[in-house]
């Protein structure tokens, strides 16, 4: 089970947040006050949320102390609204902010986020329900069934593939998966998601109004 | 200045005539002293006196000093004589006991002379010894005019070029002093301009004061107009803010009496609107200074922004879907303002759609610039209308700004920021319907990014 550390000194926010954090499955450990954190021994934790305006060592302090021995994801909730604050906290190796007012769920999402980005950046195989793709052999299965994709619904696959959940412009596929000799507008990029598709079966692959298209599923990240 | 040239010219004018009275008296005395011990002197001066002590007396000449002095036979002319009149010294004889009182204390064997330095009477008197009517012999005489060791001139006209010198240093000094009394007030009492003609000192001076002056009124004029300007906006937002925290209540009140969806759906929405005026009351406050830019990564802004928003369209049934490049798109900007920006797009966006519409937010990289669109599928906008939608305060038709969130702040603010970080803002129509905002504009790294 992931642990998150809490840094929030207002108790009601605290308890609030302290409980949409256990609701997403997570152990919490929280502390209401700026503690001093020996760099040889940081929180065992898989990301630390931390207010800014603390008693005790302040959050910028907290979070200095702890990129002096750790790289832990830090998502940092600030009440002001100043520049300085959020450069200063990025400047320090804050990863992500937010500002106060927010919603319980951007709070969730935003966890989810930074909890699951480490995982992403260092794989190179990807499993989505019953779809796995072999980013280094180029090879892709249903099921365990091999598929057999042409080049152009490879890379369409791939470019999806590697960013899961993400939207990815029609604009941005046509110019850099497609040849485009040969078969680079937006018409044809249409044909060749609906041949994958086809191939891939329903589900996966799915049109994002607006923007093009993204890769769905329950994604198993290994 | 002329107090000080008087208080200058008056001790010269004192000093002068002590010192002329000082030398008058010593050479008097001197004159007198030799005349008493040469009537002392004569062989039978003790048994003259002691004789007749009332009635004797030496006829003594009074001594002249050098413009009195003519060559023999050459007699003054006949008539009344000009000038003061020269009173010869007169010799008198005196007991010890009938000294007078201003003589009193005159020393056995020696001779002392009497008389203030600014008074015309000398006096020399000395103890003759003889005793009687006669033991104290007293010479009188006089400082007047002619009288030896005068140093100032007899005729009072010496102290004209004194006068003269004065009244030149008043009429020289006079009128500049002038005009630094009126440049004086003229600072004083605010009047403007203070500048004066001409092209001496006090000229530049006053154009100084008059550059510094005007300097400083047009600071001021711009700070009152700031103020003011802050005044109404806080007067329309506390106005803006107290419609939805009204409408808050009226769904709260409606939760306490009873479980009501749609009730708690509109205080959800209304605490998010109140939220976003927060905002845009602080980036409007920010957009009044000037703030260094900093790197932002547009895409996490994107991403924050729409997490941010993602709970409003979820419960107004609009599907909120972004796309950012793979790698951060950097650009130099104030992050906070650009966040501001985006958001209030991308939350117009969501407030004007309808249940079941779409708001896509579009970040991407092109050659050497970055787009940034917001679309939606909403009712769009009059094209009358489109031209005037980033006016401050302007409220279109259908009130596509918050449902007329009063001041119509959203996207002047998104017009604004735009021009601060000298990128274009776009607004169109879609053909499919629905409104397209566009910010563009250059970043730091205009490599090609991966999508």
């Amino acid at each position: 089970m992931p642990a998150v550390l809490l840094v929030e000194d207002d108790a009601t926010l605290g308890e609030q947040v302290r409980g949409h954090l256990l609701g997403m499955g997570l152990e919490v450990v929280w502390w209401t006050r700026g503690h001093t954190i020996d760099p040889a021994m940081p929180p065992p934790v898989d990301l630390v949320v931390l207010d800014l305006m603390l008693p005790g060592r302040s959050g910028f302090e907290v979070l200095a102390d702890l990129r002096k021995g750790s790289d832990v994801p830090v998502l940092v909730l600030s009440a002001r609204d100043g520049t300085a604050d959020k450069v200063e906290a990025l400047r320090l190796g804050a990863d992500d902010f937010m500002t106060k007012p927010f919603w319980p769920e951007e709070l969730v999402e935003r966890v989810r986020a930074r909890l699951r980005r480490p995982v992403l950046q260092r794989s190179d195989r990807v499993e989505l329900g019953d779809l796995a793709i072999d980013f280094e052999r180029r090879e892709v299965w249903v099921s365990d069934d091999r598929l057999h994709l042409a080049p152009a619904e490879y890379g369409i696959l791939e470019a999806l593939a590697r960013r899961p959940g993400a939207a990815v412009t029609r604009r941005w596929l046509v110019a850099n998966v497609l040849d485009p000799d040969r078969e680079g507008n937006e018409r044809t990029l249409d044909v060749h998601v609906s041949r994958l598709r086809r191939k891939l079966g329903k589900g996966f692959v799915e049109t994002v109004w607006g923007i093009g298209y993204r890769l769905a599923g329950k994604r198993v990240a290994t | 200045m002329a107090v000080v040239a008087g208080l200058v010219a008056l001790p010269q004018v004192i000093g002068l005539v002590w010192w002329d009275g000082v030398s008058r008296h010593q050479a008097a005395e001197a004159v007198l002293t030799g005349l008493l011990e040469r009537v002392l002197a004569e062989p039978d001066a003790a048994e003259a006196c002691a004789a007749s002590p009332d009635a004797w007396t030496r006829r003594m000449d009074a001594p002249r000093g050098p413009r009195h002095h003519r060559p023999p036979g050459d007699r003054p002319p006949p008539g009344p004589p000009r000038g003061p009149q020269v009173r010869p010294p007169t010799l008198e004889v005196h007991a010890i006991d009938a000294v007078p009182a201003a003589l009193a204390g005159v020393p056995e064997d020696a001779v002392a002379a009497f008389g203030s330095p600014f008074s015309a009477e000398v006096a020399v008197a000395t103890r003759t010894g003889w005793g009687g009517a006669c033991e104290v012999a007293v010479v009188r005489g006089s400082t007047a005019p002619g009288f030896l060791g005068s140093v100032l001139p007899a005729s009072p006209l010496w102290v004209a070029p004194m006068v003269l010198v004065a009244t030149v240093m008043w009429l020289a000094v006079g009128p500049p002093v002038r005009r630094l009394r009126a440049l004086t007030e003229n600072v004083r009492t605010g009047r403007h301009p203070v500048s004066m003609d001409g092209s001496d000192e006090i000229s530049e001076l006053s154009r100084a004061f008059d550059a510094a002056s005007g300097a400083l009124r047009a600071e001021v004029h711009a700070r009152e107009e700031r103020e003011a300007a802050l005044r109404d906006f806080v007067a329309n937002t506390t106005h803006d803010v107290r419609i939805p925290l009204t409408v808050l209540r009226g769904h709260l009140v409606a939760l306490e009496s009873g479980s009501d969806r749609a009730a708690l759906e509109g205080a959800v929405r209304e605490a998010h609107y109140i939220g976003t005026l927060l905002d845009d009351l602080a980036a409007e406050a920010r957009m009044r200074d000037v703030q260094p830019a900093g790197a932002v990564d547009l895409g996490a802004v994107v991403e924050r922004v729409v997490a941010r928003h993602a709970p409003i369209a979820r419960r107004s049934f609009v599907e909120l879907v972004h796309a950012v490049p793979a790698d951060p798109l950097t650009v130099d900007a104030d992050m906070t303002l650009v966040e501001q920006a985006v958001s209030n797009l991308v939350y117009n966006a969501i407030r004007h759609n309808r249940a079941g519409g779409h708001v896509a937010v579009v970040l991407e990289a092109q050659t050497g610039a970055f787009t940034l669109e917001v679309l939606d599928d909403g009712p769009g906008v009059e094209p009358e209308a489109l031209a005037r939608l980033t006016e401050r305060g302007f409220v279109g038709p259908g009130s596509r700004n918050r449902d007329s969130a009063g001041e119509g702040l959203g996207l002047h603010i998104v017009a604004r920021v735009a021009s601060r970080h000298g990128w274009s803002f776009h607004l169109e129509n879609r053909d499919d319907g629905g409104l397209l905002a566009r910010l563009s504009g250059a970043f730091r790294n205009p490599q090609d990014l991966h999508g």
